[in-house]
Parts: structure tokens; sequence; C-alpha cells
């Protein structure tokens, strides 16, 4: 609990403060406070999870005066998440009660789950933002731009601080 | 009843989900001022300090370009205030409008937040209320115009930036006069276009464009750029120009507020004239 606390400030304040200002060749952006919410635990009931992402990104969206699209891509993310591990996880599966990380998981597993559930959120973050889908190719790129500097950053980081955290 | 309530709460996941979306999507595209103008945007007291915090850190690495670009600055102003030591008494004998030149005046504020790689780019600036800034407002830097203020906090504003979809500029071809609306195209922050330029004008490469005197936020002959290339179509009635912005929005660090002190002198004029319209209609 202690340590998930921490986490949330960690990735928020490093977020808002810091990697907010980043956007390399106007393409490349770095959302890494989908991190707290990819490793939220799985056995809290889904309503509560879902306005847990909400007002998350509602905060993520004041500091980019984007109200709304923030919040939307993170309560999408949170509600398609079962579903997605579900089709990760192998015939037979993992206990219900697992915690998603990279010790619990392995790294190939983990890098697989972040990349899809990065790309649905920047995907529904992007296209809101466009206003629909004339600006297409660019906002593609800026999709897979976005989706490989995201998921480094978020798989660095937990491997770095977090996977060998006893839980 | 008992079954609807029970079919609902086998449902309950989806169904947040879609209140708590429909709720997003309402946020998104509502356009209703209130609701943004509130307290939802950066320039609410909360994310105004962090943002700052975060700018004075980082500020200190960047404190030798701020101290070169305000000295450029100063020089600037040096030779202007050199060139036009004209007293009151002076100004109204050689019949110059003492109303007109004192309409305007300027507030300094520092950028602590700024975006240029987004559709719709905002920046944050350090003045709000109580230097008697109001939403609607125009900001400009020492190279051109940077934008119109969205929404003001006691002590932080929100910029709608002329980077961002939805801001249109009345402007016009300095050397000709030829009115037209600047609108950036979202892609790339060091250009925009200009439409409504009639094909018939004559319209040069590298002529330099400024704001018109047709709206109430920016004073008129404020610089916006130059025209970097431009064609007309066929059977096309406008020219299709494409506006290098002087305006460089990566390297912003201090902007002015513009404060119009008859706009609402013609502000009130002009919705009396409007009403007096309906009324004849």
């Amino acid at each position: 609990m202690v340590q998930s606390g921490f986490g949330l400030i960690f990735y928020m304040a490093l977020q808002l403060l810091w990697v907010k200002d980043f956007a390399f060749f106007n393409v490349a952006f770095c959302f890494i406070y989908i991190s707290i919410l990819i490793s939220l635990p799985l056995d809290l009931s889904m309503p509560l999870l879902m306005l847990f992402a909400f007002v998350l990104g509602i905060s993520v969206d004041i500091f980019y005066d984007t109200l709304g699209i923030h919040a939307a891509a993170c309560v999408a993310l949170t509600f398609f998440r079962p579903g997605i591990i579900r089709l990760l996880t192998p015939l037979g599966g993992y206990d219900d009660d697992v915690q998603i990380s990279i010790r619990t998981m392995g790294i190939s597993w983990y890098s697989i789950y972040v990349l899809v559930l990065v790309f649905v959120h920047l995907s529904i973050i992007f296209f809101l933002e466009a206003g629909g889908f004339h600006y297409f190719y660019w906002t593609l790129a800026k999709i897979f731009a976005s989706l490989l500097f995201t998921s480094f950053m978020i798989i660095a980081l937990q491997y770095l601080f977090f996977s060998n955290a006893k839980r | 009843m008992k079954k609807v309530i029970l079919f609902l709460f086998s449902r309950l996941n989806f169904i947040t989900f879609l209140l708590l979306e429909l709720l997003c999507i309402w946020l998104i595209f509502s356009t209703n001022p209130y609701q943004s103008a509130a307290f939802f945007n950066s320039s609410n007291a909360m994310s105004g300090n962090a943002l700052d915090l975060a700018n004075n850190t980082k500020g200190y690495l960047k404190l030798k370009d701020i101290n070169d670009q305000l000295v450029a600055e100063n020089a600037v102003l040096l030779k202007l205030l050199s060139n036009n030591k004209l007293t009151k008494d002076e100004m109204t004998a050689l019949g110059i409008d003492t109303i007109y030149v004192s309409k305007f005046s300027f507030v300094a504020a520092k950028v602590i937040n700024s975006s240029t790689a987004n559709f719709k780019n905002y920046l944050t600036i350090n003045k709000g209320t109580s230097d008697n800034l109001l939403p609607g407002m125009g900001v400009v830097c020492k190279e051109g115009i940077v934008g119109k203020i969205k929404a003001c906090s006691k002590n932080f504003s929100t910029i709608t930036s002329i980077l961002n979809k939805e801001n249109l500029v009345s402007c016009k071809l300095k050397r000709s006069n030829a009115l037209g609306t600047l609108r950036w195209d979202g892609i790339d922050p060091k250009n925009a276009k200009m439409l409504y330029v009639a094909r018939h004008l004559v319209v040069r490469m590298g002529d330099t464009i400024v704001t018109s005197e047709q709206n109430s936020v920016f004073p008129e002959g404020e610089m916006v750029g130059v025209i970097k290339k431009f064609k007309v179509k066929g059977d096309e009635s406008f020219y299709n120009i494409e506006v290098e912005l002087s305006t460089d929005f990566s390297t912003l660090n201090y902007v002015y507020v513009v404060k119009n002190k008859l706009k609402f002198q013609l502000d009130s004029l002009e919705s009396v004239s409007t009403f007096e319209n309906n009324e004849n209609k």
C-alpha cells in the first residue's frame, strides 16, 4: 500500500512537472503515468477502479488543458484491461489474484502487455484530440512514435525501480 | 422492476464505463465556457503553483538565454523611445489622437507552461485577475502575436495559443492592406495559413502580415509573420497562402498581455448597433 502510494505520487510528479514538456520531433510524447493504470490490482471492483482512472485522467487533463481526453482514455484502458490480460494469458491461465509486474510475469510477457495497453490508450488520446480522422497519417505517426517512447520508459522504470521489490 | 434492477446490477461494470465515457465526451465537446473557465484548466491555483515551481527550477538552466532575449528587447524598446519623445502638447499640435496612442497598456508575464506539438495548444502565464487580466485579452511577445486569454484565476491565466485550430485571427498584408484570416493547420508550429485573400489582389513572396484593425484583441499592426509560399488553383476565388510565423513558440519565456482600454466601449457600442440592426429588421 505504501509502495503503491509512493508510485502514484512519483509517476504523477514525473509526468506533470517534467516529462510533460517532452515532444521529440513534435511526434513522440511520453505518457509515463499510464504505468499507474497498468499496474492497478485486479481484485478490486471494476466500477471503483474506473472511478479512480477517471479522477487520475482529469488531473492530467487539467495540466494539459485537454479536459476529458485523458480521462476518457484512462477509463477505457481500465475497462478493457481484464479482457486484454485474458487474451494474453495462455490456456489454463494464472491465478486470479496475481499481481502484474515484470517479476511475476517475465519481461517478454510484460512488454507485450505494456505495448498493447499503451497502444489502446494513445489511439484514444490522439484521435480524440484531432477531433476525427482528417489528420489520419499524422495522428498515426504520433501514436507509433509515442508508443515506442512511452512503452520504453514504462518498462525501463519498472525494471529499474520496481522489479526487485517484495510484494 | 426487480428484474430490471437485477439486470442493471449484473451489467454494473459496463454501465459505469458508459456513464464515465459519456461524461468525458460531454466535457470534451461541450462549448459551455463556464465549465472550462471555472476550475478545470491549467490556470487553477493548484496546477498553476505546481507548474510555476517546476518552471522556476528548470528556469535556472535557461537563465542565459532569457537574459539575452531581454537585453535584445530592451535595445529595441530604447530605440523606439528615442524616436518617439513627444509630449502630450506636441501630439495635440501634430493632430495625433492621444486616446488612440494610450489605448493599449501592456502587462509583462512569465510563461510557466506551454506546448506546441498538440492539435490544440495552450500556454499558462503567472499573472491573473489580481493584475486585472480578463479572458479575451490578447497576448503578444517581442517577435509577434501569441494568443488570447482563455481563463484566469487569481494568479494564473491560460492562453489559447494561435497554434490552436480554433483560434482565428483577423490579419492583413502590410503592403496592400488586403484582409485575411490566420488559422493554424494543426501540424507545424512554425507555419500557419492565411485564408480568404481574394485572388484579384497582388500577393508577393515575403510580404509581411500584421494584425488588422478589425479585432479588439490585438493592437493594429502587430507582427504575425511573412508569406512563405502561395498559390491559387484554377477556379478558386481565394489564395492558398502559407505564412511563416514570426513568433518562436519553443523559446517563449516572457510575454505581454494587451489591455485595450477602449474594449469595453467598443463592445458595448457593437452590441448596441447589433441590437438596433435586429430591431430594424
